[in-house]
Parts: structure tokens; sequence; C-alpha cells
């Protein structure tokens, strides 16, 4: 008891004196010139303004009035999301790994392999009710939308539109020039649509339509919104699901405030990218599997608790709305985390 | 010493299950910052070259003065130890200029637009008009017309070898069922439902009816050469490589293929439109030409002029094609061209793993017509080092599977591909969807009973409609280019 008592003190110690020394060491460290910008680890290149090149050559009929701009998803995103990258496949999701990422952006269809909830890491039960079901094929989605701050817009025709097996929104095929990608469709997305990105933020609001991404601080009050970013250049986070939307609701100064689809507001700078509707798949939550073996099939296993006594925990929870979340500043710079391996008994190893 | 009330809860850690214990204790200890570097402060103003060996070394450091041991001798008995050229360093790459590839795997997407359940084929102006073989001609500047030329229609029905249809039934019944090979194919598949499995099948493998098929026809045809002695001058090639590259608006495209058949004749064929837009092209054999006949395939020149070429508006037609480094100059068909006096007649496509619904009819017509633009290509630089065309070139292509027949008749009127103000185009004439016969007998959903490939010997002979057409426009194509 004694020691239980002596290891908490010591550990409520250690964590005051953390919090008192890591604020020296950073003020420390900050005067070291940024030599980090070199390497490729962190996000410090979304800043720079990508190469824009508009062909304005007369001979070549197909080229005229194209602006072409490089896919900006690369090994950038892999780099960033490094944590979850490691020898045995890119962990993205709780139930899905692909065994290999390539190099470059890819619109060929990956060939995923299951977790059934289990870390890939400990290899321990990390998730209940995950296992089993169909093949999944992982398609890579862009999720930056980067357009042209000066001049005419990217524009995009739609190839395709088709239904992902790893996100309920349904996925459409994008291309100009020479490169195709995927993004996530909107409601109201038709094969052969032209679809709009600009980095542009002008004086007077733009009269958006659905499908065109702009930053936040272009669209007028009210707009429906979705894949927002939270820092700009960093890739969608918010209202990502099928029939999801976030609404502007004011702007103060160089930010807006968005409504999350959970009711909760947001603050993030004005040059953050956004695309304009509501995403596809609307009847998504009116679906009726119709029998447990189509649950079944999408790698959803059985939920226990029939018979479970209820606690107070569950049941009507009315919650106070939570205040504004501030996004501020850059993302912070995460410090390069070194994962142990468990020790495996393979003796051989 | 804390009280009781300060003390509750804070002790999860020491009381849960053990694993559960083990898996908090990992998910902090886990866990190592990396901790910054912290230069003292005697070295900050200066510029160091910094070489953190925790990570990759820095690009714009110091050079590595050290060089790697290689062993003095290479053995052959140790060139597995030996790693592989990485791509980079292959003699063939070129790190220029990339090339966009043409494959006889690539599909170009414009006919890849199947409307969904969902979606209804409304024309939203020109955008469901996108169809592969006119994304091909933007390519290639060339014409399409959806029919066989005149003057190849009049011949239709002229030539008939005796007991045709009868030898070419039995000829296909061969290559369905009276065969004796028995050989495990390939599993079946469907996307739809993906856990649906088929069971093994032995029996006649695909290319091998093919070819069992196309050899036959080709014999019949050849039969004929008592009437026609020029027939045995002719050659039938098998597994000859292509490749060509050329440029279009400053790109350049490869083509690459490995012809299956190919058949060449002592004389190059004649042109189908002899009288091009305001100039004559005169013809080797002027003497026996007059200006006052008739051309019946004049009028093609009119019809060309209301085609108007396909406008993707912000997606270059080259988006299908994949950019390659790695590829050879040149032009190759398989054998020298001044040399021998061989030129290409037919090129015929025949597709060994492909079912049916694999690819759309464009995806095909869009290969042959570049491919057939590919040999004739070839052809007219091997003729006219110059680069000025004086004949135009022709070249045919025909498509077969299973009962699937596409016929195509390339000519080529230029060679240059990198001025928009040039008004000669190219002329494609496509003959698409001819069913040498129907009700194949191993549809599994027709014939749930006997739907596998192995009783078709019983009911082959039954319910085979057969369509005599097919072999008449195969016979006047093979008969082009003799008197």
């Amino acid at each position: 008891m004694y020691s239980l008592i002596r290891n908490h003190v010591a550990r409520v110690l250690q964590q005051d004196l953390t919090a008192v020394i890591s604020p020296l060491s950073r003020s420390i460290t900050a005067n070291i010139p940024e030599r980090k910008t070199n390497d490729d680890r962190t996000a410090s290149n979304s800043q720079q303004s990508p190469k824009i090149e508009k062909t304005s050559e007369n001979k070549v009929p197909w080229k005229a009035n194209v602006v072409e701009m490089p896919v900006a998803m690369g090994p950038q995103y892999i780099i960033d999301n490094y944590r979850e990258h490691r020898e045995g496949g890119f962990y993205c999701d709780h139930r899905i790994i692909i065994p290999e990422m390539p190099e470059q952006y890819t619109v060929k269809p990956f060939q995923t392999r299951k977790s059934g909830g289990n870390h890939p890491d400990t290899g321990r039960k990390e998730y209940r009710r995950v296992g089993g079901g169909l093949k999944k094929t992982w398609l890579w989605i862009d999720w930056m939308r980067r357009g042209p701050t000066e001049g005419p817009p990217l524009v995009e025709r739609v190839i395709r539109i088709m239904n992902s097996d790893c996100h309920t929104a349904k996925v459409a095929l994008i291309g100009h020039g020479n490169t195709l990608r995927y993004i996530l469709a909107t409601e109201n997305l038709k094969v052969g649509d032209l679809v709009k990105t600009s980095g542009e933020i002008p004086k007077n609001p733009v009269k958006a339509s659905e499908g065109d991404a702009y930053p936040v601080g272009a669209l007028p009050v009210g707009t429906i919104v979705n894949c927002v970013e939270d820092y700009p250049g960093q890739g969608a986070k918010y209202a990502v699901n099928a029939g999801t939307f976030a609404t502007l609701m004011k702007r103060v100064d160089n930010r807006c405030i968005l409504q999350l689809p959970t009711k909760h507001e947001i603050s993030i700078l004005e040059q953050c990218m956004v695309t304009v509707g509501r995403l596809s798949n609307v009847e998504h939550n009116e679906f009726i599997y119709g029998k447990a073996g189509a649950t079944r099939l999408m790698g959803i296993r059985p939920k226990l608790g029939l018979f479970h006594p209820k606690t107070s925990r569950f049941g009507r929870r009315p919650f106070r709305p939570k205040p504004i979340l501030v996004i501020t500043g850059e993302k912070p710079d995460y410090p390069n985390v070194i994962k142990l391996e468990h020790p495996s008994l393979d003796p051989y190893r | 010493m804390p009280k009781i009330t300060e003390l509750r809860g804070l002790f999860k850690p020491f009381t849960k299950p053990l694993h559960r214990q083990w898996k908090w204790v990992w998910q902090e200890k886990g866990k190592f910052n990396e901790p910054k570097l912290t230069i003292p402060k005697a070295f900050e103003g200066r510029q160091l070259n910094i070489i953190d060996p925790l990570h990759e070394p820095d690009p714009n450091a110091l050079p590595d003065e050290s060089t790697p041991w290689t062993s003095p001798t290479r053995h052959p008995m140790f060139e597995y130890l030996v790693p592989p050229l990485p791509r980079e360093q292959h003699p063939l790459f070129h790190h220029d200029r990339p090339v966009f590839l043409f494959d006889s795997k690539t599909k170009l997407h414009a006919g890849n637009i199947h409307p969904t359940k969902n979606q209804k084929l409304t024309f939203i102006g020109f955008v469901c008009l996108f169809k592969g073989v006119d994304q091909a001609c933007l390519l290639t500047k060339t014409i399409p017309f959806y029919e066989l030329p005149q003057s190849i229609k009049q011949n239709l029905d002229q030539v008939t070898i005796p007991n045709q249809d009868d030898l070419i039934q039995s000829y296909i019944r061969q290559s369905i069922a009276y065969d004796a090979t028995k050989e495990k194919l390939p599993r079946k598949y469907t996307p739809l439902k993906q856990r649906r499995s088929f069971r093994v099948e032995y029996s006649i493998p695909r290319p091998r009816q093919m070819s069992i098929l196309l050899e036959n026809t080709l014999s019949l045809c050849e039969s004929l050469g008592g009437r026609y002695p020029d027939l045995f001058k002719r050659n039938l090639y098998r597994n000859t490589p292509f490749y060509t590259t050329f440029e279009r608006y400053g790109e350049l495209v490869h083509l690459r293929k490995k012809n299956e058949y190919i058949l060449t004749s002592p004389t190059p064929l004649s042109p189908i439109v002899k009288r091009l837009y305001k100039l004559e092209i005169s013809s080797g054999d002027s003497v026996n030409e007059n200006l006052g006949v008739h051309d019946p395939n004049g009028h093609y020149v009119m019809q060309g002029n209301d085609y108007k070429f396909l406008n993707m508006y912000p997606v270059y037609p080259t988006i299908d094609l994949q950019s390659e480094q790695l590829y050879q100059d040149g032009d190759e068909q398989g054998w020298r061209m001044k040399k021998s006096n061989e030129y290409v007649h037919t090129t015929f496509y025949v597709s060994n793993d492909e079912l049916i619904h694999e690819a759309t009819t464009d995806e095909r017509l869009a290969r042959m017509v570049m491919f057939a633009f590919g040999t004739a290509l070839v052809q007219a630089r091997q003729l006219y080092p110059n680069g000025h065309l004086t004949k135009p070139v022709t070249v045919q292509s025909v498509f077969l599977l299973d009962e699937l027949f596409h016929f195509v008749v390339f000519q080529l009127n230029t060679l240059n591909y990198n001025e928009t103000n040039d008004q000669r185009y190219n002329y494609v004439w496509i003959d698409k969807d001819n069913y040498l016969y129907d009700n194949r007998p191993s549809m599994v959903m027709h014939n749930p009973l006997y739907g596998t490939e192995r009783n078709l010997q019983r009911y082959v002979l039954e319910k085979l409609k057969y369509n005599p057409e097919v072999f008449q426009k195969f016979l006047a194509l093979y008969l082009q280019g003799i008197k």
C-alpha cells in the first residue's frame, strides 16, 4: 500500500517537473534555425504555393484554357501519418491495413487486409465488433483541393461516380490535363459535370455552385459546405461522411466560424479549403440491412448487452453546448515519436 | 497523507486485469518523444553541417567520400546474390523525355462511362458522346465512318467458295467442342457477387479455340489460289513485335504490341479514297485510270468535312496513356522492309484471355484504330523517308473473339501531326458487331442444367444460328489487292 502511494506521489512530482521544465526547454530550442524545413518529415511545405502551369500554346488545341496543377496528395500524406505507416502496412483505419503504399498518388484500387479489431503492433484486441466480411478495395482519395491563388480557377471534369467499400459517401473520379484523382462526390454531382477549385479570396463573396472548392473566406455566410480543413493545406477533416455538411455562421477578422454536423462550432482560418454542397448518399442512415447476415458481410460482429444491467450511463443524455473550438496558429509540430516494439516470444527473431 | 477522496480512481492501473494494465503501460511508455536537437551556445551563429544519426543524411551536406566495396570478379554462380539493376539504370531508360505509352492493354476511358442504374442518360451538351474511338481519332487525326467502304461492299458476294457455309460451321463446332485438348481453364468469377464460386472446368482453352477458327478460315480463303495465283506469295506471321513513336502536338506517343497474326502481301494495298480535297494523288498505275472514272468512294471526302473532333475540355486525350521512360527508339515491324518485298495487308487481333464483357466495343475499336495507324505509319516512313506522302497507305485489321468480328480499314494520308492548319486527315472505316453465330452454348444463366463447358458436344449442333454475311466480308477483305 505504501509503495502504491509512493509511486503515485512520484508520478505527480514528475508531472509537475515536466510541466515546469518543458517550456524552458522549448524556449531554448526556439533559437535554433529551422532545419526541419529541409526534411520531408514536417508539413511545412504546404504553405508554399504550388507551381501552376498555364499552357497558353496556340498550337495545341486541346490545351487551350486549361490550368494544370499536380495532385497535392503525395508521399507527404504518408509521412504525416507515419505513425500509422509501418513495415506491415499502412494502418489507415481501424478495420483496414494496406500492405504496400506507393511513392506517388495512384488511381488504381488497393487490395487490403483486415485487422479484425486487432492492433498491428501488439496483436491484441483493440476494437470490439470488428471482424470478417467481404473483401474491401481501398481507393486513395485526394483530401486536398488546392486551387490557383491568382488567375482563372482549375476546372475539372467528372468522369465516373462509384461506390466505395471504405467510405460511406460516393467517390467521383475527376480528371484534368493528364491527371486523374478521386474526390468525395456531393449530392447532385453527375457524370460530365465541370468542377472548379480556386484559392482566391476576393473582396465580394463568390456565388458558389455545388461541387466547387473555395477557401472559406470567399463564401457568403450561410452556405452549406463539406470536407472542411482545420489547417490550410492539411487535408479535409470535418464533414466527410455521407450526407453531412457544415454551415458558415460568422466571419470574424480573418477567421470563419462553422457549425459542424455535431452542432459544435469551430473557428478556422480564412484560407482553409472547403467544398460547397452536401455530400452524396444522403439515405445512408435510412438503410435497413434486412438481416443479420448483411451486417456480418460488412464486417460488423455481433453486439453483446441484451441482458446487461442498465445504469445511468445509458439513455438520453443532454449535454450543454460546447464552446467554440478555436484552431490557432500553425499545425502543432508533433515531436518524432519512436514506437517501441512489443517483445515477441519468438526465439528466432 | 492524502485522503481517501483524493485517491479514489487513481488505483485503476493497478487493479484492472493484467493485460489491460499492460496495454496502458505500453501506451504511455511505449512512446518515446525524440528529443529535439540542442546545439550548444558556442555553435549558435555558425553554419554547420549537422549530422543527426537518427535521420537520413542531409542532401546538401558534404559528399560522402567513402566508396562501397565491390567484388573484383562476378562469377555467374553468384549472380543471384547481385541485385538486379534498378529501373533508372536500364540502357533504354530515357531521362530526358517521357513518352505516352499505348499498349495492347490500355483502355481509352472515354468509353468507360457506364451510367449507373440511378443515372439516366441525359444529354448534357456534348458530354455523353464521349467515345473511345473519337479519342483515338483525336490522337491520330482521323475521321471515322461506321460502315465498310463502297468499293468493298460492291465486291461482297462476287467470289464464293463451294460449301463455304457448311465448312465454316464445321470449323466452329471443331473450335468449341470437337477438339481433343482438355486443359484446366482459368477460374470464372463474377464481380457482381464476391463470394460466388464456379466449378473448375476442363476443356479447350480460348487461345486454341480462336486459332483453330482463324487458321481454318484463312486456309479456306487461301484455297482460291487456283484462281488467283498471287495469293501464294502472301505470308502469315505469328507473334511479331511492333513498336513506333509518333509526335502529336509536341507529345510523343509510343505504340507497342505483339501482333498475334499478321498477313503480308508482295504489293501494297491501293488507296480507297483516291482523290482527296483539291489534290489529285497519282496512284502508281495511272495508265489504266481515267479521270472520268466514277470513284465510288469519292463522297467520303464531303462526308468527312462534317465530322467534328471531340472536345474533352479540361482533359487531354493522352490522359489514359501512361507516361513511360523505358522505351526503344525507332520503328520495328518484325522484318526489314527495305530488303524484303513485304507489305502489311491485314492484322488479326485474337484476344486470348478476354471475355466478351471485359471490354466494350469502343475500347477495342479504339485499340484497333491506333494500331492500324501505327502499322500504316511504319510502312509510310519506310516507303517515303522524306516525310511527304505521294500515295496514301492502307491497312486492314480484323478483330476476333468467340463469335464477334470487327472489321477496320485504315487509310493514311498525312505524316504531319504537329500543325493545326493542316486539313488533310486520315480515314477509317469501321464495321463493328458482326456476330458469326448466335446462341453459343456456354452461358450458365441460360442453361443451368448443361451450363458448363463439359457438355458442349451434346448440343452444340442444335440452335446454332449461323450468319453467312460475316464470311463474305472476311473474304472480300482478304481478296483486296488482287486483280
